[in-house]
């Protein structure tokens, strides 16, 4: 009884447009907490066994390979979840064959847990610091693709700040319409807000380019003719990181 | 006897130093510095909730419908002097719309503001490659 109460304060009628996808979708009660998908995410991947994880090498020589990451695999092993990080699953792939490469990978730079694309790794200690280096000293170039459910407002654009750790592991940017150069800042600001900024000065450079004129695929369309409220892609976002963090703490000496 | 070599072996590598390294490394990386430049844009990216990028809620097994779209695809570098490494990766987001036209939104965005040569003729020979 309890139950069928709780469904029908919850049903359509009774919510905001904006929760009725995921209420549609999902067979949880009311709590508003459970808008998060990253469970959803994770159990997808739990449940396939890490030799079932396609993981290409999209580029290969003799000191180096670049895999194409999957998304929803951190980095690092996640001891709390039980997660495996990418190293982890490739190595485990060695083992069993299902990885073609067979020989030890140094680990030079990482992608966030969400996103996919290209991950550099090399083939050997001297390499890798190599890499490292060029990584540091951001003698890389980089390019992110995006898609997002908002309009831009503007055609391309700068964004600056210092990345200051928020609330649970969200970082946000201060200082952002400060328009210093870089060095400044990192002379400027004093030791307490050090300690806050430790994700560093951020620099990163954004194109937009509307989707307003591409057909959506079928079940995307569906749901927007029905009128469901969920996102739907509107504009495709090309990004290019100038600076990662700043700050960098690299431990070469323990590699060889 | 070959079992122990084995299990000493991973026990090796499971300590050895890609992990001590990359535990050092991580706070060069640019961890959430284009998620959070995206929100701060007003463009978050579509299926990061920790940054407020929505989600498609669309659970069928044909894609990876509820992902973060935000991707990895291109990076070039010079090894040393005679060697460049150029790598580009198309964003695997086509199931979003109906005809691949996605793929040309993404290859003109490079085409018109992508200041690497290198990487603009990757592109070209990788479109090169899928038409013939």
């Amino acid at each position: 009884m309890m139950i069928h109460w709780l469904m029908l304060l919850c049903s359509p009628l009774l919510l905001p447009s904006s929760n009725v996808a995921a209420f549609s979708t999902r067979h949880y009660m009311s709590t508003p907490s459970i808008k998060h998908h990253t469970n959803k995410d994770y159990s997808l991947h739990a449940t396939i066994p890490s030799d079932n994880i396609d993981i290409p090498i999209i580029f290969e020589n003799d000191k180096l390979l670049a895999i194409n990451k999957p998304p929803h695999i951190s980095h690092h092993d996640n001891p709390s979840t039980g997660g495996l990080g990418i190293m982890s699953i490739i190595r485990s792939q060695q083992q069993t064959q299902t990885f073609s490469y067979p020989d030890r990978l140094w680990s030079v730079h990482r992608l966030d847990k969400v996103t996919s694309g290209i991950l550099l790794l090399a083939k050997d200690p001297t390499t890798a610091s190599i890499l490292i280096r060029k990584f540091q000293q951001k003698e890389i170039t980089k390019y992110y693709t995006a898609i997002s459910a908002k309009k831009a407002r503007k055609k391309q654009g700068w964004v600056r700040g210092n990345m200051v750790m928020g609330r649970r592991g969200s970082y946000k940017l201060v200082n952002s319409k400060n328009k210093v150069q870089q060095s400044n800042v990192d002379d400027d600001i004093d030791t307490e807000k050090k300690k806050q900024t430790r994700g560093g000065y951020a620099v990163t450079r954004y194109f937009t380019a509307g989707l307003g004129n591409l057909s959506m695929a079928s079940s995307l369309l569906e749901r927007v003719e029905n009128k469901e409220a969920l996102s739907v892609p509107r504009t495709a976002i090309l990004f290019q990181p100038h600076t990662g963090k700043t700050k960098v703490r690299v431990c070469e000496v323990s590699m060889i | 006897m070959t079992t122990s070599f084995e299990l000493n072996l991973s026990v090796f590598d499971c300590l050895c130093k890609p992990h001590l390294l990359t535990e050092h490394l991580s706070p060069s990386s640019s961890s959430h510095q284009i998620r959070v430049a995206a929100k701060s844009s007003s463009i978050p990216i579509l299926g990061d909730d920790r940054y407020g990028g929505g989600s498609l809620d669309i659970y069928d097994s044909s894609a990876d419908w509820n992902r973060t779209y935000l991707h990895a695809t291109a990076i070039h570098l010079e090894l040393d002097d005679n060697e460049h490494i150029t790598i580009w990766s198309p964003p695997p987001f086509d199931h979003l719309f109906a005809d691949g036209e996605l793929k040309d939104v993404f290859v003109s965005l490079m085409k018109k503001h992508c200041d690497c040569s290198p990487i603009l003729d990757t592109i070209a020979l990788s479109d090169k490659d899928n038409t013939s």
